[in-house]
């Protein structure tokens, strides 16, 4: 039987989270008369300066020799208290958390059963704390390079301040070229400049920048390791154009006789060859072929591009290609999808020409778009109406619950773009204008006054009606019925994830949210952190974003993912888990569920035993429970500790 | 402006929201889009849109919400709640609130008490007798026979009142039954045992009342011992699969399928072989068969296998389809507004230049024809069993 030793228990009010629900004193009184407790008292906000004082004091005067603080998640304040103890001479570890708040005063509003609970939860922590010993935290050495994961604005930016702080970056996007969204805009909110003004420079940037390995038309496809060192692998599908040789003429795409192909680019408004550049700013600037539609690969025969070719770049045989990069920290910078209004029906997009999306309209307006530049519908006629659409797919429990943050300004900047080019009449359907950053607000009324016509109701319908569109909605500030009939619709579809997201989420074990964007590890505090330490995440893949949230948060993740490896070493957790090789019976059922490839057989005694390495080791527990014959146990985690937490939850009041 | 309004204590009824709807919490969230408004195929007709309906509800203002006729112009055609970006049930909201001006004898319009009087006298909505359910039968060159009661039959088609009393639809029930013979099975019907199924009490507020309609009907059933049961009437399927588990347990091995549904089995199946009907058409949802029982596909796919059948689309389908106006008994409290809904229907239909509006429901079929004889239109309402009916006479072998 260990020595109860001389505990100290700290319950925290937390203000009134905790101490509205749970009642303290009768808590307090609890833990006074659990065995091995020397002393218990209760605190305002135990994480401020004078409740840390607090407990430095005590450990001194008293001669603690374990801690737990009764307060809120570990993930909060585990580090803080460890801290404390560090300071007073105790070994980190020796502290241990009852998280009373998350897990117990947030979730009841029964005062009797949150008190209960806490009290169980308390008798858990005192019982466990005193079978610690102390450990001492392990470092090992960071791989001083960063993978950036999607090459949008988001992602660009993060990789341009890393490489300017002289860190290799890996950036890799799935997109035969670099720019993401940004780079289908035709003008930016509020201020109206070019969008091509402000990426382009960026992307050639980073093509020409020596610390960024860029790998377009390329997949992570799968990761390993752990903070400071991981190991991704990537595959670079065949472009079918040898990189080193194409020189970027053009001549094999306009050699290519199948030329109807809708433009991805484009939306679909535009058509390109079998062979094409992604669009003209594209970086790299390489074409490729899409093995789909290309005359060669369908039916064997053509090859015009590579007939055409005048360095002989065209490889029909390439494969994809396979390369592993080592990494200290990865930035997950992976963008959105636009909602799809072909799901609502009832705005008749696919089905009525003139109903555009969002993108569509913005490759109207783009001078490389598929009219020049010009607002004009299908048969090539000016429209003298345009209605503009709020809220599709977002705020919407059919589609998407969340609000997608930046349709009401695009939207605005879309009748300003018609207001400047055509004598067009423009209707904007809102339901509520949010116009949050700076200044949107100016923009709106600036749109206002240029005369757009804004009427106060979701526009639920578009329908055909000979040559024009009728848009119904009530116009509920006048409380009626409203039919417009225009020529044009623009459908402000909303912002979602990646159909795939959740398998991206998955690859670098993070999670997602409800909606499914990117889950960060807290939404204040760490909004481009996540579970996974060194795994950021940066821009709309976390949640809808405009531009400078976008770049302000590629940015931010870059400074941390900086801060982490620029160290040179990252403190791991000494909870690695030790075979015992007398026991080892060497079944090697271990070795084989390690999903970190951590355990290995080694020589012991003429047998052969599993062994751990305790620099990939993850402390996940699962070869500690593998083990038949019980031979591997964890620091932190052992059967004594585990035991006697659940014996004291068990136990609680009694 | 209407005045200036004191909200006193007594004014703001906090219970009345809860009263009214089946979620209060989700009536709250409404975000006065007025999405719901610009869906309803009678808000042109109302003084209050359903959207400012709302916020009297959420406020707590029920006199005002009850003297409105807002929900008694309610089709139930769940265009509102199809499209509430809150998803809010609006349509049962505004059942909720007939059932609290019935429960209060408050503004009931006089018809539907009448209506309560006669299914509760008679069991069918005309007031007609009866035995006299199976006219539809009779009124043939080759009158239907042994087609009542009969416990071996594999199918009990349940005809439901509209296509019982209402001259107008008989051809449904008629070319239905005749469609069954054709294909030989053995099908039956209650009879004079058939009493209405109850959903126009239920779309009256007077849900409560329908009881011993359903316990009739489902203890017939059990009696007869069959287990499939169809109807032509999309109103019956869906007070059927829906609204009557609420009030008793059906027989587990009953299977409750709409004619159209049966149909398509059949044509899969070729127990029914259509010949070419050189014809260009246009499907009408049923508010009951589309939206409220998210039944959209196997008409269409009716109409398409037919051979010579050429299908156009009118402007609204599917989850976005116009009501025909004949719903939720408005006809019984404004015929008016039944015409002008089904009349703006029918212009749909003609704008895509249809010859025939095929639809799946009794009543669908009597609104749009009084449309067309008041649009002085030629085009022909047809159920998707009458459709199947002719092309199967059609002399041209496919």
């Amino acid at each position: 039987m260990t020595s109860p030793g001389r505990t100290g228990v700290y319950v925290c009010h937390c203000g009134t989270n905790i101490a509205s629900t749970v009642d303290i004193a009768g808590v307090a009184e609890f833990a006074r008369r659990l065995d091995g407790v020397a002393i218990v008292r209760d605190h305002k906000f135990l994480c401020s300066d004078s409740g840390q004082k607090l407990i430095q004091e005590d450990i001194k005067r008293l001669g603690l020799t374990h801690i737990v603080g009764a307060a809120c998640s570990p993930l909060m304040h585990e580090v803080t208290f460890r801290q404390v103890c560090q300071a007073a001479g105790l070994n980190p570890f020796s502290f241990q958390m009852a998280n009373i708040r998350e897990r117990v005063s947030w979730v009841t509003q029964d005062g009797r059963q949150a008190t209960q609970k806490s009290k169980s939860v308390i008798a858990a922590a005192v019982r466990r704390v005193r079978h610690h010993r102390p450990l001492i935290a392990r470092q090992v050495p960071i791989t001083p390079a960063v993978l950036v994961v999607g090459g949008g604005i988001a992602g660009i930016e993060g990789a341009l301040r890393l490489a300017n702080a002289g860190k290799q970056v890996i950036l890799v996007e799935r997109e035969p070229s670099i720019g993401g969204h940004v780079a289908m805009l035709d003008r930016t909110f509020p201020t109206l400049d070019c969008a091509a003004c402000i990426l382009v420079p960026r992307m050639v940037e980073v093509a020409r920048h020596p610390e960024i390995t860029l790998l377009s038309y390329s997949q992570v496809e799968s990761v390993s390791g752990f903070v400071g060192n991981f190991r991704a692998q990537l595959r670079q599908k065949a472009r079918y154009v040898n990189e080193a040789l194409c020189n970027g003429c053009g001549i094999c795409v306009e050699a290519c006789p199948w030329d109807d192909i809708p433009s991805e680019f484009n939306q679909e408004m535009g058509k390109r060859s079998a062979i094409y550049f992604p669009y003209s700013q594209a970086v790299p600037y390489l074409p490729l072929i899409d093995a789909s539609h290309c005359a060669y690969f369908q039916r064997g025969t053509c090859k015009a591009c590579q007939k055409a070719c005048p360095t002989g770049a065209i490889d029909f045989e390439q494969q994809d290609q396979f390369q592993e990069f080592e990494v200290g920290a990865i930035i997950l910078a992976t963008g959105f999808q636009l909602f799809d209004p072909s799901r609502a029906i009832q705005y008749g997009y696919g089905r009525w020409d003139n109903v555009l999306t969002s993108l569509q309209f913005e490759r109207l307006c783009h001078p490389s778009g598929p009219t020049g530049g010009k607002v004009v519908m299908k048969d090539g006629r000016e429209p003298g109406s345009i209605a503009i659409l709020h809220c599709i797919g977002s705020r919407d429990e059919n589609f998407n619950r969340h609000c997608s943050r930046i349709c009401c300004m695009a939207s605005l900047k879309f009748a300003r773009m018609v207001k400047e080019q055509t004598p067009a009449r423009v209707f904007e359907f809102y339901v509520d204008m949010r116009a949050f950053g700076k200044g949107y607000e100016e923009f709106y009324e600036q749109v206002q006054r240029a005369g757009v016509i804004f009427v106060h109701g979701k526009g639920a319908e578009v329908i055909r009606q000979r040559d024009k569109l009728l848009v119904k909605a009530e116009d509920t500030l006048l409380g009626r019925q409203v039919i417009v009939p225009v020529d044009m619709v623009i459908l402000a579809a909303g912002l979602e994830p990646h159909q795939d997201a959740a398998e991206v989420a998955h690859l670098f074990g993070i999670g997602c949210t409800e909606e499914g964007f990117f889950m960060e590890r807290h939404p204040k505090l760490a909004p481009f952190e996540t579970a996974v330490e060194g795994v950021f995440i940066a821009g709309a893949c976390q949640g809808p974003k405009d531009i400078p949230d976008s770049v302000a948060q590629g940015a931010a993740a870059a400074a941390s993912a900086l801060a982490l490896i620029d160290k040179g070493v990252v403190d791991v957790e000494p909870i690695a888990a030790v075979v015992n090789p007398i026991l080892c019976s060497d079944c090697w059922l271990c070795v084989n569920e390690c999903p970190h490839q951590a355990l290995s057989r080694v020589a012991f005694q003429e047998r052969m035993v599993a062994c751990i390495n305790e620099a990939m080791c993850q402390g996940c527990g699962t070869c500690v429970v593998t083990c038949p014959a019980g031979a591997i146990s964890q620091p932190g985690y052992t059967n004594e500790q585990l035991l006697a937490e659940i014996e004291g939850l068990l136990v609680g009041e009694t | 402006m209407a005045g200036l309004s004191y909200w006193t204590e007594e004014q703001l009824d906090p219970s009345f929201a809860a009263q009214v709807t089946p979620d209060v919490e989700k009536l709250r969230t409404c975000i006065q889009c007025g999405s719901c408004t610009a869906s309803c195929p009678t808000a042109s007709l109302m003084s209050m849109s359903p959207r400012q309906l709302w916020g009297l509800v959420r406020l707590g203002l029920k006199d005002e919400a009850l003297q409105s006729q807002t929900y008694w112009l309610c089709t139930t055609c769940r265009a509102c709640a199809a499209h509430c970006p809150r998803g809010i049930p609006l349509s049962d909201t505004m059942i909720g609130l007939k059932a609290c001006a019935v429960q209060e004898g408050l503004h009931v319009p006089q018809g539907l008490s009448l209506l309560h009087n006669t299914i509760k006298t008679t069991h069918n909505i005309s007031g007609d007798p009866n035995q006299e359910r199976l006219a539809w039968s009779t009124n043939l060159p080759q009158p239907l026979s042994n087609i009542e009661g009969k416990t071996s039959a594999d199918v009990l088609y349940f005809v439901g009142c509209v296509a019982s009393f209402y001259p107008r639809a008989y051809s449904i029930p008629q070319a239905f039954g005749r469609v069954l013979n054709q294909a030989g099975i053995r099908f039956t019907t209650l009879g004079e045992h058939e009493w209405c199924c109850g959903y126009p009490l239920y779309n009256a507020g007077m849900q409560d009342e329908m009881a011993d309609l359903v316990a009739h009907n489902v203890a017939q059933v059990k009696e007869l011992g069959v287990s499939n049961l169809v109807t032509t009437c999309p109103s019956c399927f869906y007070a059927w699969t829906t609204i009557y588990p609420g009030f008793v347990d059906l027989p587990v091995r009953l299977r409750i399928r709409h004619a159209a549904q049966f149909l398509a089995e059949l044509l899969d199946n070729r127990r029914i072989k259509p010949g070419i009907l050189p014809r260009v058409v246009t499907y009408h949802d049923p508010c009951d068969l589309g939206r409220k029982s998210q039944e959209y596909d196997t008409p269409r796919q009716i109409l398409n296998s037919l051979p010579g059948v050429e299908l156009h689309e009118m402007a609204n389908i599917r989850d976005n389809a116009l009501c025909c106006g004949g719903g939720g008994d408005v006809e019984i409290f404004s015929d008016e507004a039944t015409m002008e809904v089904a009349m703006r229907r029918l212009q749909q239909a003609l704008d895509v230049e249809a010859d025939i509006i095929v639809s799946a429901c009794p009543q669908c079929k009597r609104a749009l024809l009084n449309a067309a004889q008041r649009m002085r239109q030629s085009v022909r309402v047809l159920d998707v069993a009458e459709l199947i009916w002719e092309a199967m006479l059609s002399k041209v072998e496919w």
